[in-house]
């Protein structure tokens, strides 16, 4: 959040407004007020998650401010993370978790929602010789957090707008080759896995995003990302998924 | 004359430079500590001439790798942390010391009156000042530094005037995590300098010096 003289809220600047800046060639040292977005999109404390869910999901926005009650300031920040976070805690409560644990049944298991159910099933990909330029154009037009590079139509790595934004501080022509700046191994998980298991992995290891493949690793068929998990308020199983938000 | 930064600073001290991986720089303070034979939590950070243009602690360090979603581990009481810091570090490998470093460094000169250090201290929360001469780095006064020298001997420099430079008890374990966190102006102190960054592209490792 950017405030103003008066430490009013003014804007918000993203990841993907300072990758917009990487891309026009703006230099890294303009200020914030070049680039970022206004008004900033906040809600109350008292807001339901539901709601700011909402609101998250009509504007396109991964987190939304808390203002205090006169809206003065800012309190605080609710991203999609956090709502996550809030659902694994519940699910490792419920009763209906705790059973299964203890259960072989296979209605049991059956009953558990599967990274397929919730993913995003379709995963862009670029191949490494491309420019960060282009990579930029990839991850705007599909709206991606992170975009699939690929060797010979292998997965080979993963360029994220984390990893363009490092690029710009450290002064990397736009024009190099997204080789340069990825990151590998590519994070991976099987379309049947558990999605419980695959929030987990995610929490634990503070990754955004699984790719997703069927069967063989090299047959990438979508993105799993903890926005996801949240936009389609999952827990661990079918049980309480659509009235989660409002039960918790 | 009182005692002033030069009777009671560190004289032998690592640098870092800002193009440093901070994989490296874990290294640099392992390393640090060892040759030192006292535990190093935080070096200046210099540029290739040598100019001071940041402060990197083991507390910068931290954040970087505090996960995000630390507070929902206490629940999570079946993870195996195994590999956990070696998937963080591979994480952060293109993140440099220049990244991380605290930018906006209160310094003193070598003639500055070690009361103004201490109050320098206290009321920035700082631990650890470098000293600087001809825009180098000359040395670094430490917290425990000035504290030992104050516990054992006149501030004022009537008594005994041995420097307690070296030698001096090092135990800032609990108190350096948040060094270096507070900017700002050292008010009206005339021989004390913040300086404002400058980053630097070439590559550069940890440098021990000697005096």
């Amino acid at each position: 959040m950017v405030t103003d003289r008066n430490f009013q809220p003014a804007g918000v600047v993203s990841k993907t407004d300072i990758v917009s800046a990487y891309y026009a060639g703006i230099p890294i040292d303009s200020t914030v007020e070049t680039i970022m977005s206004a008004p900033p999109i906040c809600c109350a404390p008292e807001d339901s998650l539901d709601h700011v869910l909402r609101i998250m999901r009509e504007k396109g926005i991964h987190r939304v401010y808390v203002l205090d009650r006169d809206q003065s300031a800012g309190t605080g920040v609710i991203s999609y993370s956090d709502i996550v976070g809030l659902l694994y805690r519940c699910c490792r409560k419920c009763e209906r978790n705790l059973k299964r644990k203890t259960s072989s049944d296979e209605a049991d298991s059956a009953d558990l929602v599967r990274v397929r159910d919730v993913m995003t099933p379709s995963a862009r990909t670029v191949e490494e010789y491309v420019t960060l330029h282009e990579v930029i154009e990839a991850l705007f037009l599909h709206r991606f957090g992170a975009i699939l590079i690929t060797w010979l139509g292998h997965p080979a790595g993963v360029v994220s707008k984390t990893d363009l934004i490092l690029a710009y501080r450290h002064g990397m022509p736009a024009t190099a080759m997204a080789r340069s700046i990825m990151r590998c191994p590519v994070r991976s998980c099987d379309e049947n896995d558990e999605l419980a298991q695959a929030i987990r992995q995610m929490i634990f290891w503070d990754i955004k995003r699984f790719f997703v493949y069927k069967g063989n690793p090299d047959e990438i068929v979508g993105v799993i990302s903890l926005t996801d998990a949240a936009q389609a308020r999952s827990g661990s199983c079918r049980a309480c998924m659509p009235s989660r938000i409002e039960v918790l | 004359m009182g005692v002033t930064a030069r009777d009671v600073m560190e004289t032998d001290y690592f640098t870092i430079r800002p193009e440093t991986p901070v994989t490296e720089a874990v290294k640099a303070f392992h390393e640090a500590t060892r040759r030192l034979e006292r535990r190093v939590f935080g070096m200046p950070v210099v540029n290739a001439e040598g100019e001071l243009v940041g402060m990197i602690s083991m507390y910068d360090i931290l954040v970087l790798m505090r996960p995000k979603h630390i507070e929902i581990w206490g629940e999570m009481n079946d993870i195996n942390f195994t590999g956990f810091i070696n998937e963080i570090l591979d994480r952060a490998k293109s993140i440099l010391v220049g990244d991380l470093m605290t930018t906006e460094v209160i310094t003193v000169t070598p003639d500055t009156n070690l009361l103004l250090i201490v109050d320098i201290m206290t009321r920035k929360h700082i631990r650890r000042i470098p000293v600087i001469e001809d825009g180098k780095v000359i040395g670094i006064v430490h917290i425990s530094n000035v504290f030992f020298y104050l516990m054992e001997r006149d501030p004022h420099g009537t008594r005994d005037g041995a420097s307690p430079g070296k030698g001096v008890p090092h135990d800032e374990y609990r108190a350096e995590i948040h060094a270096e966190r507070t900017p700002g102006s050292p008010g009206d102190a005339k021989d004390c300098h913040e300086h404002q960054a400058r980053n630097d592209d070439r590559a550069g490792y940890p440098v021990l010096h000697k005096k």
